[in-house]
């Protein structure tokens, strides 16, 4: 199993070089301090290593003044990492905190999509499963993430009111062909032409 | 088995979904007859308003001000709790959860909070229907059973009632339109 720094390291690959300049990327076990006090991520992002926390499985992240653009790349990543802070009965006594495994599945995943498709905004079911969707008025699409390497994928086009369901997805065979095989409908959303 | 006989052997289980999908589909809508709990003041009627509370600040998608389709899963696990404003009040909804939550605070490394409700029109919940192609009879999305506790007579659970991935993919997504069509953010 990759471990939480591994995530943590592999969101941080996503950032422009300079940002991760020095850091040499392991996959080992590392403290939580190490992962306060060692990655750097860059001007907008900090993580601050707080004492209050040190002893919590996963530390605290605090961001400071991020300035990010709405709905980047950064600011998705944040989002997902954000998920590392629940803990379980984060909402609701029997819900649970998200695996490791499903959190990075989902950053490395949104690391494929092609620049040319509208990035989604994450979400988390009580059950710990992360996910990603993208809400249009013509089109809705939302990706599960629900073990290592391996998601389900769902389609409504509002207009005629097909679906399509895809299931146990492989993360190993994504890539720009899957997006416009698979996502070509929000491609053409209104929405994001407009955006566009 | 009957539905109080049900919800007396499940209550408090993870998964109550994949039970329920053990039976006879047939029963699972014959259930919302009957009663699931000794305290219950009687099955949930479709002219009902249910009022659902969300707790966490993630299933809000603060730039369409809608709620996400991860604040509906718990459907498809044990239940997704709502309270029956027939059997209670909206002030004593708020009172309830601002307790459970100050209770679920103490030494709590990330406070909770309660963020809003929101209200379903029983009849319309149970009118979602999972529509395949053509010819195939719809089905329908959720039963809504009236699990009440002692200490909360007003208390019910939705559950999915699709039987497979695609399905509850498509039926929570409809929840979750007709969701936001009845959101009220409460700051507390």
């Amino acid at each position: 199993m990759e471990t939480l720094s591994t995530i943590v390291l592999l969101a941080s690959l996503t950032l422009p070089s300079t940002v991760i300049s020095g850091v040499k990327i392991e996959k080992k076990q590392k403290s939580a301090a190490d992962l306060t006090s060692g990655v750097g991520w860059g001007m907008n992002l900090q993580i601050k290593k707080e004492q209050t926390v040190l002893e919590s499985r996963v530390p605290i992240l605090t961001f400071t003044e991020p300035q990010i653009s709405e709905n980047s790349q950064n600011e998705l990543h944040v989002q997902l990492l954000q998920y590392l802070q629940l803990e379980d009965g984060w909402d609701g006594e029997r819900s649970v905190r998200p695996s490791d495994d499903t959190l990075q599945t989902a950053i490395e995943f949104t690391n494929l999509i092609p620049t040319i498709f509208p990035l989604p905004k994450a979400m988390i079911s009580s059950n710990g499963e992360p996910g990603l969707y993208w809400d249009y008025k013509d089109v809705f699409t939302d990706i599960q993430f629900e073990s290592l390497n391996t998601f389900s994928l769902f389609s409504r086009d509002r207009k005629t009111g097909k679906e399509i369901f895809k299931d146990s997805i492989d993360l190993l065979t994504v890539d720009s062909d899957w997006f416009f095989a698979n996502c070509d409908s929000l491609l053409g959303s209104a929405e994001y032409l407009e955006a566009a | 088995m009957t539905c109080i006989e049900f919800f007396g052997e499940n209550s408090g289980k993870r998964d109550i979904y994949s039970s329920l999908q053990e039976l006879d589909n047939a029963k699972l809508f014959q259930w919302e007859n009957e009663t699931a709990s000794l305290q219950s003041p009687g099955p949930v009627q479709n002219e009902e308003i249910l009022i659902r509370q969300i707790i966490s600040p993630h299933h809000f998608d603060a730039e369409t001000k809608k709620l996400k389709t991860s604040a509906f899963t718990d459907s498809e696990t044990f239940g997704l709790s709502v309270n029956r404003l027939s059997h209670t009040t909206v002030e004593l909804i708020h009172d309830v959860a601002l307790e459970r939550i100050e209770k679920a605070n103490i030494n709590a490394k990330n406070p909770k909070a309660f963020w809003g409700t929101v209200n379903f029109f029983c009849a319309e919940v149970r009118a979602i229907f999972y529509r395949s192609e053509e010819g195939v009879a719809p089905l329908r999305g959720f039963v809504i059973y009236d699990t009440a506790d002692p200490e909360d007579p007003s208390h019910a659970d939705i559950f999915t009632a699709v039987p497979d991935k695609a399905k509850v993919r498509s039926v929570r997504l409809s929840l979750q339109e007709i969701a936001n069509n009845f959101l009220e953010h409460q700051p507390h």
